[in-house]
């Protein structure tokens, strides 16, 4: 892909602690101008502006700024969009704002057309923080939904996101890449429990027949979706599906890092990885969405059965739970492995060797003649198409919150 | 979250199934076996779309997809052939290694005489034994790309091998290619003969134009924004103008063609379907035969054109040598394989009328034809001039009736023309042109038609396949003016050169209304 970005030199629109935002605007508005006269000119057709959605990603430190302008600029490729990318510094506390504007064209699509999007880029001071929501509001396009992306977990726990979000309609977050994914999804939920267009639908007392409303969005989440996949069709395999309703427990092993020296020699420790919280967030948004769609309900808090595995009983008959087991293993942190289901009638399982795209799906029933087994391609998904497919959702994701109770219940005490 | 939301779509028996992922289309794992393997739609449409879909991930990992045609050829030859296919013709190519390697090993090819019933016994034994090898349950999509002639036959066996059959909830559903019969007799025996051994239910009749992204954007345009519906009737459209135009003769396929026309080649298919979608009252559902239901109806209330107004209401033509694309091109009559005394046209124009309360008084004028000066296909829809008009002498002269387009391709997109005023003191008034091209503001590739109904058919969905009393009353409309263009022999046949829009018969069938086609 090559990308051209138009940036005017020396444009910057702060004056100290305020941003000029009508400049921007009428910044913009030019830029768009030459973009179109200069690929007119070169034969390219006109650049035409359509805009889909608002992108707003705060960001507090360079590396992830640099990552995320990178996967932003994927994104919008797809999603014709206004990016608004801010950083803040957050160990300068002087009362500074400052902000660039671009517009960034890619060659794209089938003809490899010219795509453009704006992109707006806010540098502000932690003494200017409360000067960022505003500006921000005042350059969300009209009528279009507004999105709120937050690649960096600092500012989970600041009051930036809130603010922001209060006039977007949803909250994108990326739990794998957190250091403590289950504190960042609370706070995400909380941010959305909290806002008013859930408050008002809650009010309305007919939120069952809305579509509206604020929600949360977690990349890792429409990662797993190949996995959700994966599993229905494996309970669509000759036998499993008689077996649904019998379930009573589900064991997932997920690839976790190495052991550390210091349990090395332990019995034990040859089978407990170190984790960290991030490790365990992937197997446990899975087992919310399991237990979920079963309609299961929680019985009991999370235990540690025996050293790193974590437990959930589950009510009803027949001793439900669910069980996540880390396993050292060449893959990313908390990447699901094997996932092995059981009922009175059989077993049936998903495996997936480290670090292999593919996998296989089997069942064993005891009246069934042979066994079922097939392979499985899992689709990797990489950032900026993680965040696209997630922009292309409802803001508000019936079974994610449905799945939200049992997931967060595994978070490591 | 407290909040209750609204709940999926009913709980299916696979309560894993379903999401709120909008990249998600509920296929069922099954076996896809294409009749007509070794032919030419195959290797170029419909192995490049199953590619595809499968590098997307919405192929259900057990399908297993099996071509069948006469000549014995081993699995491995299939697939090389295949795979030549998809590196030639894929949206996405070259082919991506590991993707290849996974379609190939759920590939297979079988061979068998479609005309000849005992071969199917055995394609049966040989399927079955594909499905248990690859783990696909007993879930058939058969696709008939085969020369029309051997539809009826190939579905007769199918049944009588019991390959139709459907149980344990398991499907069975065929697709069936275009041609759609030559005339309203045949179409409606072909119609019997189908329904003869297969329900409505398993027959998804294909018209690729359907699966076209920027055809199904047509119903979202229409029935998905409020600002549109109220003013898409007779009251304030003038008239609507559907073009599809090729820059190419006959390329090869001139057998084909010259017993066809285009008239039965494009028009009363992929035109009449056009015109369909953009009359049609809103369906009560977004399902197949609430969206049908209303297709159809649009399709019986076309007037129909009486012999005696065949030579006013329509023009057919053929192609003259000239310059076509920079290049000096022959006419009709001297393309090899064309007989010279042909009466095929090349290029026909009909003005119809759609006899509803939406669209009464409002002419419909299609045209489609080849070798004319651009490629492309869309519909137009022109406005009524505003009731009064305020501004006179020459600033008038410039005023021109607001137009719709709705481009299906090449760029594909939505353009809307209005009147503007010219920046200055005077009340100049000029025509301006806005426009949404999907290309420059979408970077993503969109799919392939092949891709979407393949993906549809396997879903169960038909709502973008031809149900058959929509073919049939389409043959209803076009069947009386292809019998009279016939026994008029050459009375009324035009020609019109290369590379210009058409024959001057076209030009005056629609001055006669007082009106002229748009440029394209
Ligand atoms: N090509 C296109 O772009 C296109 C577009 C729209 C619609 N269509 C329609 O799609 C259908 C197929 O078109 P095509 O262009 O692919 O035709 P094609 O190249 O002539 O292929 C015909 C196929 O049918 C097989 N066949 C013919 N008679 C058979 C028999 N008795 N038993 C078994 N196999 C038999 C041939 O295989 P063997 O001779 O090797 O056995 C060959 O694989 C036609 O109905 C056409 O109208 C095609």
């Amino acid at each position: 892909m090559s990308v051209d970005t138009e940036i005017p030199a020396n444009a910057r629109f702060g004056s100290g602690a305020t941003l000029e935002i009508t400049q921007i605007e009428r910044e913009l508005q030019r830029l768009w101008k030459d973009a179109a006269e200069n690929s007119t000119k070169s034969g390219g057709g006109p650049v035409v502006r359509a805009c889909s959605m608002s992108l707003v990603a705060p960001c507090s430190n360079d590396l992830q700024f640099e990552h995320v302008a990178t996967v932003v600029e994927q994104t919008a490729l797809r999603q014709p969009c206004r990016a608004i990318l801010v950083k803040i510094d957050l160990d300068n506390k002087k009362e500074e704002i400052d902000a660039t504007v671009s517009t960034v064209c890619a060659l794209g699509g089938p003809d490899q057309k010219r795509v453009c999007h704006e992109q707006i880029q806010i540098f502000a001071a932690a003494g200017s923080v409360k000067s960022i929501a505003p500006s921000v509001l005042a350059l969300l396009v009209p009528d279009v939904p507004a999105y709120v992306w937050a690649p960096c977990e600092k500012l989970l726990a600041t009051p930036i996101l809130p603010e922001l979000s209060l006039s977007a309609d949803a909250i994108l977050l990326d739990s794998h890449r957190y250091s403590e994914p289950f504190r960042a999804l609370e706070r995400a939920n909380a941010i959305a429990s909290a806002h008013p267009a859930n408050r008002a639908l809650e009010n309305l007392n007919n939120a069952a027949g809305s579509s509206g409303g604020f929600g949360v969005l977690d990349l890792e989440w429409v990662r797993l979706q190949t996995y959700f996949d994966a599993t229905a069709t494996l309970f669509e395999q000759q036998g499993a599906r008689a077996m649904i309703h019998d379930l009573r427990t589900l064991r997932i092993e997920f690839a976790a890092r190495e052991v550390t020296a210091a349990i090395n020699n332990t019995a034990d420790a040859k089978n407990a990885a170190r984790t960290t919280s991030r490790d365990w967030i992937t197997p446990a948004l899975y087992a919310g969405w399991f237990a979920s769609r079963l309609g299961w309900t929680l019985g009991g808090e999370r235990a540690m059965t025996s050293p790193g595995l974590a437990e959930l009983q589950f009510e009803g008959a027949g001793g439900r739970r669910v069980t996540l087991v880390p396993r050292i293993a060449n893959d990313r942190a908390g990447a699901i492995l094997n996932i092995e289901f059981s009922s009175s009638v059989g077993r049936a399982r998903i495996a997936r060797a480290p670090g292999a795209e593919t996998g296989d799906l089997s069942v064993e029933v005891s009246r069934l003649s042979g066994p079922a087994n097939i392979s499985y391609r899992f689709q990797t998904l990489d950032d900026a198409e993680a965040l696209s497919r997630a922009l292309t959702r409802a803001p508000r994701d019936i079974y994610y919150e449905r799945a939200m109770p049992i997931s967060m219940a595994f978070a490591p005490k | 979250m407290t909040l209750a939301l609204r709940d999926a779509p009913a709980a299916e028996a696979n309560p894993f199934r379903g999401s709120q992922d909008g990249n998600s289309h509920k296929v069922d794992a099954c076996s896809i076996v294409i009749f007509g393997a070794s032919g030419d739609l195959t290797k170029r449409k419909l192995l490049p779309a199953l590619y595809n879909l499968s590098l997307d991930g919405f192929l259900p990992s057990p399908t297993s997809i099996v071509g069948v045609a006469r000549k014995p050829l081993p699995d491995d030859d299939f697939r090389a052939q295949m795979k030549e296919g998809i590196q030639q013709f894929s949206r996405r190519r070259p082919a991506n290694e590991a993707a290849w390697n996974e379609l190939a090993s759920r590939l297979h090819y079988i061979s068998a005489d479609f005309s000849d019933a005992g071969s199917y016994e055995k394609l049966r034994a040989d399927l079955e034994s594909v499905e248990k090898r690859n783990g696909t349950p007993p879930n058939r999509l058969f696709y008939l790309a085969i020369p029309p002639e051997f539809i009826a036959v190939a579905i007769s066996n199918l049944t009588k091998s019991g390959l139709l059959a459907r149980s344990n909830g398991n499907w069975s559903r065929v697709i069936v290619e275009k041609p759609f019969g030559i005339d309203l007799e045949s179409a409606r025996q072909l119609n019997r003969q189908l329904q003869q051994y297969a329900t409505e239910k398993q027959i998804y009749r294909i018209d690729h134009y359907l699966g076209k992204e920027t055809v199904q954007n047509l119903l979202v345009f229409r029935f998905a924004n409020g600002i549109f519906e109220p003013i898409w009737n007779q009251k304030y459209v003038d008239h609507v103008q559907i073009t599809v135009a090729e820059t190419v003769g006959v390329e090869g396929r001139a057998g084909y063609f010259d017993k066809a026309g285009v008239t039965r080649d494009i028009i009363q298919n992929h035109v009449l379907q056009l015109l369909s979608l953009v009359a049609m009252e809103p369906p009560v559902a977004f399902d197949a035969d609430a969206v049908r239901d209303e297709k159809v109806k649009v399709l019986r209330s076309l007037r129909p054109i009486r012999e005696s107004e065949v030579q006013i209401l329509t023009s057919r033509a053929q192609y003259a040598g000239g310059a076509s694309g920079g290049k000096t091109v022959p006419g009709y009559l001297q393309e090899p394989g064309i007989p010279p005394e042909s009466t095929t046209e090349t290029y026909a124009a009909i003005h119809c009328a759609v006899d509803n309360w939406r669209w009464s008084g409002v002419p419909f004028f299609l045209r489609s034809g080849k070798r004319l000066a651009r490629r492309a296909t869309e519909i137009a829809i022109q406005f009524k001039a505003p009731p009064h008009l305020l501004f006179r002498g020459p600033a008038q002269a410039r005023m021109e009736p607001n137009v719709l387009t709705l481009r299906i391709q090449p760029d594909e997109g939505i353009s809307i023309k209005f009147t503007s005023k010219v920046p200055g003191p005077a009340p100049v008034l000029q025509p301006v042109r806005m426009d949404f091209l999907y290309g420059t503001s979408f970077g993503v590739e969109p799919p392939e038609a092949y891709e979407r109904l393949l993906l549809d058919a396997a879903a169960g969905d038909s709502t973008l396949f031809t149900r058959a009393d929509e073919v049939e009353a389409a043959w209803s409309f076009i069947t009386p003016i292809l019998d009279t263009w016939k026994s008029l022999g050459i009375a009324d046949l035009d020609t019109y050169g290369s590379g210009t829009w058409g024959p001057r018969s076209a030009d005056d069938l629609i001055a006669r209304s007082g009106r002229a086609w748009r440029r394209v």
